[in-house]
C-alpha cells in the first residue's frame, strides 16, 4: 500500500519549485523548524501545503510573504506547534526505530564494504564478520551524533539560515571534530574482536526490521489520514 | 500596556466560527472579511493557527478544493460541535459585553 504521507510530501516538493527564491528560503526554514517539534508528520505536510499555497497566492497578487503571515516566522511556527496535533507514543517509537534501523543498517553496510569482509566474501566465499569493540562504539557514537546534529539544525533553522560567518565556522569545526572522533574510535579500538558472526544473519535481521518498521509506519500514516477526512 | 493577545484570541475564534457558519470559506477570505468588519492588523498568519486549533478541536473541518488562483485551497466548514460552540460563544459574549460596557461606563463620583 502506497504511503499517502509520501504522496503528499512529493506534491509539496512540486509546489515548492513554483516559489520565488526568497519565499523558498523562508518556507525551508519554517518546515525545518516545524520538523523539530512534536507535531504529527502528516500535519506538518498539511501545514506545509497550506503555507506554500499562501505564499504562491501572495506571489500572484504581487505581495510579499511577510505581508500575508507577518515578519516573525518563528512565532507563527510556535503558534502552529502549540495548536496542532501532537505525535502519539506509538508514532514516536516508530520514528525512532526507523532512524535506528536505517542508521545502523547503513553503518553496517559500510563496515562490510570497507573492511576485509567484502574481500573474504568475493574471493573465498567466507561470510564471517568480526564484530569489534571499535565498530560497536563508533556506530553508537555516530547514531547519537546524527540525532544530535539533526535536532540542533532543525531547532535552530532560522538562526542558522542567516549564514553568518561565525555559525559556518562553528559548524565546520563541529562536523570535523565529530567525524574525526568517530574515525579515531574506530581505528584505536578496532582491533579487539568481541565475536564473529555470519554477516548474512545481521543483514537479514536489519532488512526484515526495516521492512517491518516501514510497513507499520505506512499503515499507521494511512490510518491516521483516514481519521482526518 | 494592556496585552490584547489573549482577548483577541478568544474573540477571533468566535468571529471565525461565525463567518464559517455562514458559508464555506478559506483563510484569505476570512481575513478579508475580518478586516472589512474592522479588525485591524489581522493577517492570514494571525488566523491560520486559530484555524488549525479549531480544526483540532473538531469545531471546523477542512477540505482542499481547486482554486482559480494558484494551488488548491483549504476550505473550511463548521461542524455540529462548532455550531454548539458558536451558540455558547454568542450567549456568553452578549452577557459579558453588557457587563463590561456597564463597568467601563462608570465614572468617578
Amino acid at each position: 500500500m502506497a504511503n499517502q504521507l509520501e504522496q503528499l510530501r512529493k506534491e509539496n516538493n512540486v509546489l515548492d519549485k513554483q516559489l520565488s527564491k526568497e519565499n523558498n528560503t523562508i518556507m525551508m526554514d519554517m518546515v525545518c523548524y516545524l520538523r523539530s517539534s512534536n507535531l504529527c508528520e502528516y500535519d506538518i505536510e498539511i501545514i506545509r501545503k497550506e503555507l506554500t499555497g499562501m505564499a504562491l497566492e501572495a506571489q500572484l497578487r504581487n505581495e510579499k510573504f511577510n505581508d500575508v503571515v507577518g515578519d516573525d516566522y518563528k512565532a507563527l511556527c510556535d503558534e502552529l506547534m502549540k495548536n496542532g496535533r501532537k505525535k502519539t507514543l506509538y508514532e514516536k517509537t516508530l520514528e525512532i526505530l526507523y532512524v535506528l534501523v536505517f542508521g545502523i543498517g547503513t553503518l553496517y553496510l559500510v563496515e562490510i564494504l570497507f573492511s576485509s569482509t567484502i574481500i573474504n566474501i568475493v574471493k573465498f566465499g567466507q561470510f564471517a564478520l568480526p564484530i569489534t569493540s571499535g565498530f560497536l562504539v563508533s556506530t553508537f557514537f555516530a547514531v547519537v551524533m546524527a540525532f544530535s546534529v539533526y535536532n540542533y539544525f532543525t531547532k535552530n533553522s532560522f538562526e542558522l539560515s542567516n549564514h553568518n560567518r561565525k555559525t559556518q565556522i562553528i559548524f565546520i569545526i563541529a562536523f570535523t571534530a565529530v567525524w574525526t572522533a568517530v574515525l579515531l574510535i574506530r581505528v584505536y579500538m578496532g582491533n579487539t574482536v568481541l565475536w564473529s558472526v555470519n554477516c548474512l544473519y545481521p543483514t537479514l535481521f536489519l532488512a526484515i526490521a526495516f521492512v517491518l518498521v516501514k510497513s507499520l509506519g505506512d499503515r499507521h500514516a494511512n490510518n491516521l489520514i483516514k481519521t482526518y477526512r | 500596556m494592556f496585552d490584547k493577545s489573549q482577548l483577541m484570541r478568544g474573540t477571533l475564534e468566535g468571529c471565525i466560527l461565525k463567518i464559517i457558519s455562514l458559508e464555506v470559506t478559506y483563510g484569505y477570505e476570512i481575513m478579508i472579511k475580518l478586516t472589512g468588519y474592522g479588525f485591524v492588523d489581522i493577517r492570514e498568519g494571525t488566523i491560520y493557527p486559530l484555524l488549525v486549533r479549531l480544526e483540532k478541536k473538531d469545531l471546523i473541518s477542512g477540505e482542499f478544493r481547486p482554486s482559480p488562483l494558484g494551488p488548491s485551497r483549504k476550505y473550511y466548514f463548521i461542524t455540529k460541535g462548532g455550531r454548539e460552540a458558536l451558540n455558547s460563544f454568542e450567549a456568553y459574549w452578549q452577557s459579558i459585553s453588557v457587563t463590561v460596557s456597564k463597568i467601563l461606563s462608570l465614572e468617578v463620583e
